[in-house]
């Protein structure tokens, strides 16, 4: 067991010469919004510092590490996998304060920005310019990009603008001595050493924290259109799914939502008139004539397999209201239980069909009264998010919901070689289940990685990745 | 009432808070608090953490529940539906029986008890907006048996700047023919800053009040021009009284019904490049968003600017929520920050639909900006020639 340090007195007044007591709280009530992300887990941290610079962020890691305090990176705490969580306690570093846009530039097709700026704000400003950031998480109106960075977070679009590492040329990374690195280019071709900007981005804060951020830029596209089907059942929707791949198409979204998530999305989107079934929606973009004539094939497509509804969205006002609907996936399953626990994982599209349906069994394996599941995803990269909602509260039912991991991760998702996270991360949630996934060698060597980053281990430490340290 | 005992009602509202954080990023105040405690989220968490524990809130809470333009968008942006306003008013009712309101509350709320106006002035100066414009022959108070009655509010009839609005809305009704009337000295504060500073009591006596002096009249209908007190009448009166009985308008509402009916004609151009201010309690609180802006569509020669933060998404502009009492600089840069969206779109003049708003840009505007703040009825006044 790795012994940590405490933020006692004498590193108190350390780190308010370091930053400022400003910036500094060690208040309870500070602590208490600071222990929890949107998982079960929670821990306070001892103190929260909100550094301003890079400068700061180094002179708080130097110290921590002389003194061995954990200390974990914070976004904006919207983690569906504990990853921000403070499960050792120690510093916990608020970003929130690190917003800038450094620059925009559109001639070089690339943008730099500090850690704490929130994905949608980032997008309104380069909208300006006619460029978008792709990676779309349903969080975005109070994700971080430097949150999507460190959990390589993507979303809607994935399946054809690909994920957060796609997209990022080059970081600033204050190293857990406090040393700073420049890592990639921000030229959009650089093989110049090993990669680590691939490292660091879904490294949940385990190597380094990240101070700023080159980000390649993507023209907005001309045309957006989409398509609704409801099909039945998910085998249905599904094949349709798989047989839009292999027409060689490759849509901007392929969403899904079972019946369940689909009623509530509904509901809660103001979609009325609609059968019951499971939502498929395709959407298409880029120039006008090729976005009409992709939709419609795919529409021509999804056909065969028999929805009960087809339509297509020409209003750009309803297909709005679509994207909304299936963005509303989580907020609407929200609302009817106390709880809701959004899991991530993904399998090979052709085996979406039976996963879902072994996942649909999970409750029915484990009966206990008001513990339920509900599904939904990104079905073009076989991204799925099962969402257990239940009420924390009853010991029977948190129960349920932490047997029901093992059956979703080791009994479903790995023996049909997929894999415990698409997009959220490992954290505290998935953590016992990533050496079944990447077996004994490569985690052991991910830990061999991690103490030569951070050779104090005090870098977001308890998670799944780079740790647990024996 | 025991420290946690008021917020046992909101239990299930703050268990349900998923933290997703989607009521942090637009929150008008919490950019210039910084820290978790001080977003719409961690106020929820602050509670929670009091019903775990069974203590009351402590002062660093408090201040925090203060540092909020009870604006609304956490309300309408919460995925569960967390009452997170409603909270907020608790935790400041909870400030005030421990007498821990920030300096400026309590006297606000002594001057509203003994005078019934938000300003604490003397009730007789309520109507000195019509002998100050002349008005005495048009605007009769306490008519018996007229159709309309229009209640300014407390801004429009006690502040200089704004009484504007309470005249050009009287020149307007005037012009139309319309049997109207006010309740002159018998109206009192609508309420609405007293549920913002959390004496709901006090705010209940003022809605018996008003409801029972407009039933004495009998008119079918009541106009504000302020957003505040349209939400109150709409919203709050009703759970807190009963049913109006009357068909309640807000100045934009009326003005838009006018003209689709051609009771109103806008025969006078004016030249100008308006944005349109969503007031948040007539915008996001109460839904109402074209009505204004179809009567600034409606006048020749506006071109119509909407800002980068519009209709729901609309930023607070700082005079919510007694903001303006408890952190005035945080209100003040909110105004700017309305203004500054303004200067983006290329707009001359800043329109809103609610005094408050008007006052409190015009106060923001002091600081360097060029921009010309405007109610909606001045514009529609002079459209019709009557300014």
């Amino acid at each position: 067991m790795v012994e940590y340090g405490k933020v006692d007195g004498g590193a108190l007044a350390k780190l308010e010469s370091a930053v400022g007591s400003d910036n500094i709280s060690t208040r309870e009530e500070d602590r208490y919004c600071y222990s929890r992300d949107t998982t079960l887990f929670s821990n306070p941290p001892e103190a929260i510092v909100r550094p301003q610079n890079t400068q700061q962020v180094s002179a708080v890691l130097k110290l921590a590490n002389q003194a061995r305090i954990p200390v974990t990176p914070w976004g904006a705490g919207t983690s569906a996998s504990g990853s921000p969580v403070p499960i050792k306690g120690g510093i916990l570093l608020d970003m929130g304060a690190m917003d800038e846009i450094i620059q925009i530039d559109p001639d070089n097709l690339v943008a730099t920005v500090e850690p704490g700026l929130i994905c949608d704000a980032l997008n309104e400003a380069l909208a300006k310019h006619g460029f978008f950031f792709p990676p779309d998480p349903a969080s975005s109106p109070s994700a971080t990009i430097g949150g999507m960075v460190a959990c390589n977070a993507s979303g809607n679009r994935a399946i054809k603008y690909g994920t957060t590492k796609d997209h990022i040329l080059a970081l600033e990374v204050v190293l857990p001595t406090g040393e700073v690195i420049n890592t990639g280019s921000k030229n959009l071709k650089s093989v110049a050493g090993f990669d680590l900007t691939r490292l660091m981005v879904g490294s949940e804060g385990s190597l380094g924290v990240i101070t700023k951020i080159t980000l390649k830029i993507t023209p907005l596209p001309e045309h957006y259109a989409s398509a609704l089907m409801i099909y039945k059942s998910i085998d249905e929707l599904a094949r349709a799914a798989v047989k839009v791949r292999r027409a060689r198409i490759v849509p901007s979204m392929l969403e899904f939502m079972n019946t369940k998530t689909t009623s509530a999305a509904f509901k809660y989107a103001g979609l009325q008139g609609l059968p019951e079934g499971c939502f498929l929606l395709v959407d298409c973009d880029g120039a006008r004539e090729s976005v009409d004539k992709t939709l419609d094939r795919c529409v021509e497509i999804c056909k065969t397999e028999g929805p009960v509804h087809s339509e297509r969205a020409t209003d750009p006002a309803y297909r709005d209201k679509l994207i909304s609907a299936r963005k509303a996936a989580l907020p609407a399953l929200a609302r009817l239980r106390p709880t809701t626990c959004m899991e991530d994982c993904t399998v090979p599209v052709t085996k979406l069909s039976q996963a879902a349906v072994m996942i649909e069994r999970i409750p029915k394996k484990l009966p206990v009264e008001g513990f339920d599941l509900a599904n939904f995803g990104h079905l073009g990269d076989g991204n799925m998010h099962p969402t257990f909602i239940f009420d924390e509260n009853v010991q029977a039912q948190r129960e349920a919901f932490f047997k029901s991991l093992d059956t979703l991760y080791n009994e479903i998702v790995l023996p049909m070689g997929g894999s415990i996270t698409g997009e959220h991360g490992i954290g505290l949630i998935r953590a016992p289940y990533m050496e079944a996934e990447l077996g004994t060698r490569a985690t052991r060597l991910m830990r061999d990685l991690k103490k030569l980053f951070d050779p104090n281990l005090i870098l977001n430490p308890g998670k799944g990745k780079g740790g647990p340290y024996p | 009432m025991s420290d946690v005992a008021r917020f046992e009602k909101y239990r299930e509202d703050v268990q349900k808070c998923m933290r997703c954080g989607f009521c942090r990023a637009l929150c008008p105040t919490f950019d210039f608090v910084g820290w978790e405690a001080g977003s719409p989220r961690g106020r929820m968490q602050m509670v929670k953490r009091s019903l775990e524990r069974g203590e009351g809130l402590s002062d660093y809470a408090l201040d925090k529940f203060y540092k909020c333009a009870t604006c609304g968008y956490c309300l309408w942006r919460c995925p569960p539906g967390v009452r997170t306003v409603d909270v907020i008013r608790e935790a400041r009712s909870y400030a005030l029986e421990r007498n821990k309101s920030p300096a400026g509350v309590g006297p606000m709320i002594g001057g509203m008890l003994k005078e019934r106006n938000v300003y604490g002035r003397p009730l007789q100066e309520r109507l000195d907006w019509v002998g100050f414009f002349g008005l005495e022959d048009i605007a009769k108070a306490n008519r018996k048996g007229a159709e309309i009655l229009y209640f300014p509010g407390c801004l429009a009839a006690y502040s200089p700047k704004a009484m504007k609005t309470a005249q050009t809305t009287a020149l307007i009704l005037s012009e139309t023919g319309s049997d109207w009337t006010t309740l002159g000295q018998e109206e009192w504060c609508c309420g609405n800053p007293l549920l913002a500073a959390g004496d709901s009591a006090a705010a209940k006596e003022h809605a018996q009040h008003n409801l029972s002096k407009i039933a004495d009249l009998g008119v079918k209908a009541v106009v504000t021009s302020c957003a505040g007190c349209y939400r109150v009448f709409a919203k709050e009166y009703p759970v807190m009284v009963g049913e109006l009985g009357f068909k309640l308008y807000h100045t934009s509402q009326w003005l838009e019904e006018a003209l689709r009916k051609g009771r109103i004609k806008f025969e006078h151009g004016l030249t100008a490049t308006v944005a349109y201010h969503d007031p948040c309690e007539l915008g996001r609180l109460s839904m109402v968003f074209e009505p204004p802006r179809q009567v600034l569509r409606s006048v020749a020669g506006v071109t119509l600017k909407e800002l980068p933060k519009n209709r729901f998404l609309s930023k607070c502009c700082g005079a919510g929520g007694v903001l303006k009492i408890t952190n005035p600089d945080i209100a003040l840069k909110l105004s700017q920050r309305r203004l500054d969206e303004a200067r983006s779109v290329g707009a001359d003049t800043l329109a809103s639909a609610c005094p408050a708003c008007e006052l409190h840009l015009l106060e923001g505007s002091q600081q360097g900006y060029e921009t010309k703040i405007m109610d909606i009825t001045e514009i529609a006044a002079a459209a019709m020639g009557l300014i």
